[in-house]
Formats: C-alpha cells, sequence, structure tokens
C-alpha cells in the first residue's frame, strides 16, 4: 500500500477513534443524560427504600383497586407508561390521561369490572412491599374519573 | 510503539469487518422492523411530553407523523443497503445517521432507553469503517483483500465501543455513590423499587428478585461483581482472551439484570455487543461453505 494512502487511514482511524472515546466518555463531564451518549444514571444514585410510583390505578364498584397496564396508556412499554403518567402529572394533563386511559378501558375485556380510575402517586416502602407488607406511605390522588361503557 | 499499533489497529481479514457490517446491519433492520409500532405510536403522544434528546435537541417542537413515518423507511431502506453494503461509501453513513436519528426521537418522549445505546455506536463506527470490503455488492467481482491493520482498527474501536459504554456506566455508580454502590444496600434497594414499579404499573416483573430482596447478604458481592465487570471493561481490548473472558463476564452481568430485574438489554443478550472480540467471519465462511456443496 502507498504510504500516502497509508498515512491517510491511519489518520481518519486515530480521528474517529478519538472522536468516539470522547463523545463516549463526555456524558460523565456534564453528568447528563442523552442519547445515544449516556452517563447511564439508572441505578446508579445512592437509593432509599421509598418508591415513588406515578400510575393510574382501577377500581371495581367494591374499592378493589388494580393498577392499569401500559397498553391503557397508549404505550407497549413499562417504562414509558411510567414517564407518560409522570410527565401527564407534572405537566397537568393528568385529568386528560385519565379520560383516555379511562376510554381505551371501557373498551377492554381484560378490565371489564372497572367503573373509575384514580391517578396517584403512591410512596411504598419498596423491601417491606416484597415482605408482604403491600400499604402505601403516602399517596396523592392527582386526577379521578368514571369508566363510561 | 509497534506494540501500540498491534493492539489498536491488528491485521485482521476484511472478512470479519464484512461479518460484523451483516450482523450489526440485519440487527438494526429486524429491531427496526420489530420496533415499529413503537417508533409511529410516539405520533399519538401529547406535544407536551416532547424532551428532546441527541440529535433531535435541534427540533423545537415534535415531527408530523408523515416526517415520522419517512425517517423509519428511510433508516430501513438505508439498513438494506448497509448490510448488503450496496454503494456502502453513501448508505454506510446515511443508515447510520437515520439510525441515530430514528431511536433518538423515539427516545424523546421523557424515557431514553439505554438498551438502543450501543448498537447506533457500532453501526456509526461500521460506517466510518472499510465494512465493505468483502462480502458486499460492491465488492462483487473483486477478490477478498489481504488481512491488513485497516479492516483491524474498526473492529478494536467497536470492542473499545463496548469496553467503554460499560466504564463509563460503572464511573458514574462510583462518582454518584461512591463504593458504598457496593457495601450499602443500593443495589438490593434498586431491586426492589424497579421490581415495585413494575408491578404497580400492571406488568410482570421478577420472582427471583423479588425473593432475594429478604436476603440482604446477597447484593454487596453482586455489586461488587457487577461494578468489577463494568470498571475493568477497558482491559478488555488489550488481549484477545482477556476480551473473550470479559465477554462471558458482562453477558452474564446481563443475564443477571434480566433474571432479577426482568430487564432485557437485547442487544449483549443476544450477543451483538460482543461479537467484534470472536472470529465471526467463521459464520460467514461456514454459510459459503454449506451453499457450495
Amino acid at each position: 500500500m502507498p504510504a500516502a494512502v497509508e498515512a491517510r487511514w491511519r489518520l481518519w482511524a486515530g480521528a474517529v477513534a478519538l472522536a468516539m472515546t470522547a463523545a463516549i466518555g463526555w456524558p460523565l463531564v456534564p453528568d447528563e443524560d442523552s442519547f445515544p451518549l449516556s452517563n447511564y444514571p439508572m441505578f446508579s444514585t445512592p437509593k432509599t427504600t421509598q418508591a415513588k410510583i406515578f400510575h393510574v390505578v382501577g377500581f371495581t364498584p367494591d374499592g378493589r383497586g388494580m393498577p392499569l397496564s401500559p397498553s391503557m396508556v397508549d404505550t407497549d412499554e413499562i417504562m414509558q407508561a411510567y414517564q407518560t403518567v409522570k410527565l401527564a402529572i407534572r405537566g397537568g394533563r393528568a385529568q386528560a390521561l385519565c379520560e383516555a386511559s379511562a376510554r381505551r378501558v371501557a373498551g377492554s375485556e381484560d378490565f371489564a369490572d372497572v367503573t373509575r380510575l384514580e391517578v396517584r402517586i403512591d410512596v411504598f416502602d419498596a423491601v417491606r412491599y416484597w415482605e408482604g407488607d403491600r400499604s402505601t406511605e403516602r399517596t396523592r390522588i392527582v386526577a379521578k374519573c368514571e369508566v363510561r361503557r | 510503539m509497534k506494540a501500540l499499533r498491534r493492539v489498536l489497529a491488528p491485521e485482521m481479514p476484511a472478512e470479519r469487518l464484512a461479518m460484523l457490517r451483516i450482523l450489526v446491519g440485519l440487527y438494526g433492520v429486524v429491531y427496526l422492523l420489530a420496533r415499529a409500532n413503537v417508533i409511529w405510536g410516539v405520533t399519538r403522544y401529547p406535544a407536551g411530553q416532547f424532551k428532546p434528546v441527541g440529535l433531535t435537541v435541534l427540533l423545537q417542537s415534535p415531527l408530523s407523523p408523515a416526517l415520522v413515518v419517512l425517517g423509519l423507511v428511510l433508516a430501513l431502506a438505508s439498513g438494506a443497503a448497509f448490510s448488503l453494503g450496496w454503494r456502502f461509501r453513501w448508505t454506510g453513513p446515511l443508515y447510520a445517521a437515520a439510525l441515530l436519528w430514528v431511536l433518538s426521537y423515539r427516545n424523546s418522549w421523557g424515557m431514553p432507553f439505554h438498551t438502543e445505546n450501543l448498537l447506533v455506536l457500532h453501526t456509526i463506527v461500521l460506517a466510518a469503517g472499510p465494512s465493505a470490503a468483502a462480502w458486499s455488492l460492491d465488492a462483487r467481482g473483486l477478490s477478498i483483500p489481504k488481512a491488513h491493520a485497516r479492516f483491524g482498527w474498526a473492529v478494536v474501536l467497536m470492542c473499545w465501543v463496548t469496553a467503554l459504554t460499560y466504564f463509563v456506566a460503572g464511573w458514574a455508580k462510583l462518582s454518584h455513590s461512591g463504593f458504598e454502590w457496593v457495601t450499602s444496600d443500593t443495589l438490593r434497594n434498586f431491586i426492589a423499587y424497579d421490581n415495585v414499579r413494575k408491578a404497580e404499573l400492571g406488568a410482570g416483573y421478577s420472582s427471583l428478585g423479588t425473593w432475594m430482596v429478604s436476603h440482604a447478604w446477597v447484593f454487596p458481592p453482586l455489586a461488587a461483581v457487577s461494578l468489577g465487570v463494568e470498571l475493568l471493561a477497558p482491559l478488555s481490548v488489550l488481549h484477545r482472551r482477556l476480551g473473550m473472558v470479559w465477554c462471558v463476564a458482562a453477558w452474564g452481568f446481563h443475564v443477571g439484570v434480566l433474571a432479577l430485574m426482568y430487564i432485557l438489554f437485547h442487544y449483549p443478550i443476544l450477543g451483538f455487543a460482543y461479537a467484534p472480540y470472536f472470529p465471526v467471519e467463521g459464520i460467514g465462511r461456514w454459510l459459503l461453505r454449506r451453499r457450495g456443496r
């Protein structure tokens, strides 16, 4: 291979390698999460047993509660469902989310006995939860709506 | 200097880089097809939920549904060309850019999915290298070039990129929590929390993980192993066998994450993340031998 060609690909390879290394390492500097460059913040910060859950809960006429599945908040993904509820609460759209979810629940056989919904923030002790104590430490009901069939 | 060159740009067969192009390219196309409903699904989200990440910070507001579909079609078409090695000089970078754009947009709705990072980063490296010099439409009728360092650097860079992403994740744990991340209950609390979140959002959760929450002593050793796999990752590029051992350890780490948290990092679990560490050209040669019979 001619020396000039050899030098050219080596220069290109070095530049690409440096750029990729700098780009992948960069999120550590501002400590920011992005895509596809990330500081991978999930599971890296100190964590207590407290679990703050943003979710939509369906209730039957006898008061039995059951969390709605992600498809009832219009996504197939669990994490996206969590963020959708969280952002709706923070963005003042909880009532609209409740009513849109109620329309989907009305057409779902899985939730045929659900008659009302609540968009809620529940705080659990995550370790006690798996030891059998599923009571909430705190609850905030942000929006309520009926399921009309 | 020679030793460093041998590590960073060793002589490698053109077919290895070509096989990686085919594997990662096909993976990306199949992934886009499998996730098309999710990529399209973001068009139903309220505009207020749009939180651009990566390239999409250029956008002031969400795209119209037609443009979302156009991006997906472009990524699929260029992905097919990338995999086939057709006019790779143009379709390689085009596919890398389209994949980056489509997945950045899909991640711009409040929840970046880190499971897709390495697929995009590997695709960028493949697009920047001479990945269509063999086993491609561009190379039809040409003889396969001899093993050379100009093929080796891109393969090593893919390994380095893999290793670096793990190292960054480990470093983030140290900088946010220090060694307490290992010695405290942090890992146990995360596993308990993540499974509560799944249960309270009406999804499946890990029975093994939730059972283990009651056995606190298990978690510090697990945390130490996880952090070790992440922080020692850069050593994996120094020696071929060391790299293979690290790949097995890293793969085991993801199996553990899947078993305890029901989080599927599909790209590493299916082995694609670690493919650059192995002589994958053997797959292509085996297929060619079978076809020749």
